[in-house]
């Protein structure tokens, strides 16, 4: 088919979609006008971290439509970590239509320990409480009722919640195993992680550690077999202070060991200054920041590098600018990073990273990262030539002036906005599986 | 480039402005006080103080958080009205609230004294969960259908032109590269939909494409490709809470497994143990699948097809349990080809996600299949970039897969602060 005839067979496939369209909507009759209650709410829920079929087949007495055009509200969900390893949540509920301007923020905690039946239950009652009040003019309102369930609570318990033994400190220790393996090849993964942090409004406190190591083994054609490893280690701690509502201070010292990176030892201590244009108290919806940071590395290498060195100290200093806002129209986030070697101010790295997501008309999403850096201090590379299978695997750090990533992409919906039925037969296995 | 960029930047800073522009103070701290209401309601107020319990009364407004004033208003000919109006004070000003509640003209007096406490609770909600109380409140909704089907949300909705149809379509592309490496990636999707209680119909396409480019020395390059498509549908009929009929069909095609393009048709019947109704929480299914494949090879195979046709057959059981302690789940699956029973395939999955003390969680998942079945690999060996990069399906007896891990924290688990600072 030559590019012109498909051109016209695909033009004449969407003018056929297009004509159907307005006919199908044309063929239907407008319901009978019901009684003085109003429908059900339709509900456009913004949240990536719901369970929704969960709140589907448990707050029943709403509409789940598709997009926000033609919604009574919006519902955005945004999440941000707690000082104690939870997730604190905020429910913005968006009136829309009939409720243009009646707007209501509902915030609560899960702890890091709930399960996460525990947090799409409590989530769901949230739900369902903020919802509550905008319903009561529908034909669902009465059939719907405010429960209060006082719990019969141990005495002292809230006095034990009042003062923390552990004076905001939480900890946490998590490790992982990994094997897969077929005739032919094997995979051993092993990974250790440990954290000490203490968060408060004024300071915060975080110590970390990790391991990660990675075995393949491939049996080649001719009988002989390739065995790849990869290892890398990191410990840091990081101090920040809060100097005003948009000023922060901060210090940082780590240590850590990588053999794609050709570092036996990479010790490097910074400390610098942060600046939000928008209070941090807003940082879940939007946040502006420029952080400057002046610092110092210490190298021990692996192997002999490009530049002849088997270590070396260097200074440097970085500055990053970073934005992120998640708006009712979607979530943008973009960031510049910039870092220089003070021994050599020629050895220096620009990294811009931009990504978008937003829907731009109804049922119509669009999404973009993109990444590019310049890079010109790539001191620690390893002197020779990497073997094939090295770079197959990405065994080892290659020497490049730029890298480059981008994404782009869209979705688009349309037809019913329905979307409140759960039909699960058929599903197949694995739909439960995480 | 450069005005693009200055463009850019033009329009990110009028975007965060605008936003800034439309943005709405942050929401009050939570209080542990109860929400002192001042209520004013004409001969209705001590029926819903008695109701009404999660919040506390006061005698003066000036020690008031919250004013609820009630007002009846003139009786039509078949209806009598209420609007309420809640002002919000102190932790709660410039938050007020309108709503109204309408009852016919021959409501009982029961009916009455229920339909007001009902509507000045759905009011005070928004107040009283920032208290102590508001762990402790929820909303019961008593559904229309209890005990018949279920309903798929408030009401089944009155006009869907689309009579349920939704339609769908995708498309994303990505790349990386840098001086010696890169890689290109694409896929598109479309899908059709409808779901409804009794049947469920999804129709889709899928195709997606790889490339990569390994300079591994100043004359060598290597350069792969790959890609795989698919044509699906599914047809299921509801038989009740724990039957369910249908079929599926499929047209594929991928390279990594030597298939130029698989056709198949596989009508199938599901047995729910526990009701459909309750998956999210727990299901146990047991599906029987039999019909005809096609294979089309893209080189010729170990056995020295380039084409052949098999009936097939598989059964699958299936478990899934969301619970407060954690989530599990397993399944089995064995599939056989009827005329050539030796080829044959037995899969095992299990997993779980379980918190044993309060801190500690255990996760760990595993898989292992045996595989008889590998009729349509390449004869030709393959080479050590397509083992490496597994551009590839290699023969196999076995395939297992293990994860194993452990998490445990403690300390002051609830410290509900944010502190975004420094980032992490």
């Amino acid at each position: 088919m030559s590019t012109a005839t498909r051109a016209r067979v695909v033009s004449g496939i969407i003018a056929v979609i297009l004509l159907a369209l307005p006919r199908i909507a044309a063929a239907q009759v407008p319901p009978p006008q019901t009684a003085a209650a109003a429908p059900p709410l339709r509900i456009f829920l913004d949240c990536y971290q719901c369970d929704v079929d969960h709140l589907r087949r448990n707050v029943r007495f709403v509409d789940y439509v598709r997009d926000r055009s033609v919604a009574d509200l919006h519902v955005l969900v945004t999440t941000q970590g707690t000082g104690g390893g939870g997730t604190s949540w905020v429910v913005k509920f968006i009136g829309l239509e009939r409720f243009l301007g009646l707007d209501k923020t509902f915030t609560f905690n899960t702890d890091q320990t709930a399960t996460s039946d525990e947090q799409r239950r409590e989530f769901a009652r949230i739900f369902r409480l903020g919802l509550v009040a905008y319903a009561s003019d529908t034909s669902s309102a009465s059939q719907l009722e405010v429960t209060f369930k006082p719990a019969v609570s141990p005495p002292g318990q809230a006095a034990e919640k009042a003062r923390d033994p552990w004076r905001r400190w939480v900890f946490r220790l998590s490790t992982n195993t990994s094997l897969s393996g077929e005739a032919t090849s094997e995979y051993k993964s092993y990974r250790f992680n440990g954290s000490a942090s203490r968060v408060t409004d004024e300071w915060k406190v975080n110590i970390s550690a990790s391991q990660n190591y990675n075995q393949n083994v491939f049996k080649l054609g001719d009988g002989h077999k390739f065995t790849s490893l990869s290892e890398s280690g990191n410990a840091s701690a990081l101090v920040v202070k809060s100097l005003t509502g948009k000023w922060s201070w901060g210090s940082r010292a780590s240590f850590s060991t990588s053999s794609f990176s050709n570092t036996e030892r990479a010790l490097a201590a910074s400390s610098g200054i942060e600046f939000d244009f928008f209070p941090y108290s807003e940082s879940n919806r939007r946040t502006l920041t420029l952080q400057y940071m002046l610092g110092v590395t210490d190298y021990t290498y692996r192997e002999v590098t490009i530049f002849d060195k088997v270590e070396e100290t260097v200074p440097n200093h970085t500055l990053n600018a970073s934005l992120g806002l998640r708006q009712p129209w979607g979530s943008i986030g973009a960031s510049a990073y910039f870092i220089q070697h003070l021994s050599n101010l020629d050895q220096l790295r620009l990294s811009l990273y931009g990504n978008a997501d937003v829907r731009l008309f109804k049922g119509f999403s669009f999404y973009t990262y993109a990444s590019y850096s310049k890079i010109k201090d790539q001191i620690a590379l390893r002197k020779g030539e990497a073997s094939e299978e090295e770079i197959l695997l990405r065994l080892t750090q290659q020497a490049t002036n730029y890298s480059y990533n981008y994404s782009v992409g869209f979705s688009y919906s349309f037809g019913s906005i329905f979307t409140s039925i759960v039909n699960p037969r058929f599903n197949g296995p694995g739909f439960f599986f995480f | 480039m450069k005005r693009l960029l200055v463009g850019a930047c033009c329009t990110l800073l009028c975007l965060v402005s605008r936003s800034a522009d439309a943005q709405v103070p942050a929401p009050p701290p939570v209080t542990a006080q109860p929400v002192r209401v001042f209520l004013t309601c004409d001969g209705c107020d001590a029926a819903l103080k008695t109701a009404v319990t999660f919040v506390e009364y006061v005698a003066d407004r000036q020690s008031a958080t919250l004013e609820v004033l009630i007002e009846a208003q003139p009786p039509q000919a078949d209806a009598r009205s209420w609007t309420f109006t809640y002002i919000g004070k102190g932790a709660f000003a410039n938050q007020d609230r309108k709503l109204s509640l309408s009852l016919p003209a021959a409501a009982s007096a029961d009916e009455v004294r229920a339909g007001l406490a009902r509507i000045f609770k759905f009011g005070l909600v928004e107040y009283a969960i920032r208290s102590d109380a508001g762990a402790h409140l929820d909303v019961s909704f008593a559904s229309p259908e209890a005990g018949g089907q279920p309903s798929a949300g408030a009401g089944t909705p009155v006009h869907d032109p689309w009579h349920y149809w939704v339609f769908r379509l995708g498309m994303s592309t990505d790349r990386y590269g840098e001086r010696t490496q890169s890689s290109g990636y694409f896929s598109g999707n479309v899908s059709a939909n409808r779901t409804t209680e009794d049947w469920k119909i999804r129709i889709s396409g899928y195709k997606s494409g790889s490339t990569s480019r390994y300079m591994v020395s100043d004359v060598e390059t290597v350069n792969t490709k790959e890609g795989d498509w698919s044509l699906d549908s599914l047809v299921v009929k509801s038989l009740g809470e724990h039957w369910s009929a249908g079929f599926t069909t499929a047209l594929t095609s991928s390279t990594y497994s030597n298939q130029h393009r698989v056709a198949n048709f596989n009508p199938a019947i599901e047995f729910d143990f526990f009701p459909y109704s309750e998956s999210s929480q727990r299901s146990l299914t047991i599906q029987y699948a039999a019909g005809p494949s096609h294979y089309e090879y893209a080189e010729i195979t170990i056995y020295g097809k380039v084409a052949e046709t098999m009936p097939r057959h598989s059964v699958t059981a299936s478990l899934g349990l969301r619970q407060p302690w954690g989530s599990a789940g397993a399944s089995a699956v064995f599939s056989q080809t009827l005329n050539e029973p030796d080829f044959n395939r037995l899969t095992l999955n299990g997993s779980f996600n379980v918190r044993i003390i309060k801190g500690l969680t255990l996760n760990a998942s595993g898989s292992f299949a045996r595989i008889r079945d590998q009729f349509y690999l390449e004869q030709s060996s393959a080479t050590e970039e397509e083992i490496l990069l597994r551009l590839r399906q290699l023969a196999t007896g076995h395939r297992y897969s293990i994860n194993f891990g452990v998490t445990y924290s403690f300390g002051s688990l609830s410290n509900a602060t944010v502190n975004p600072r420094f980032g992490g």
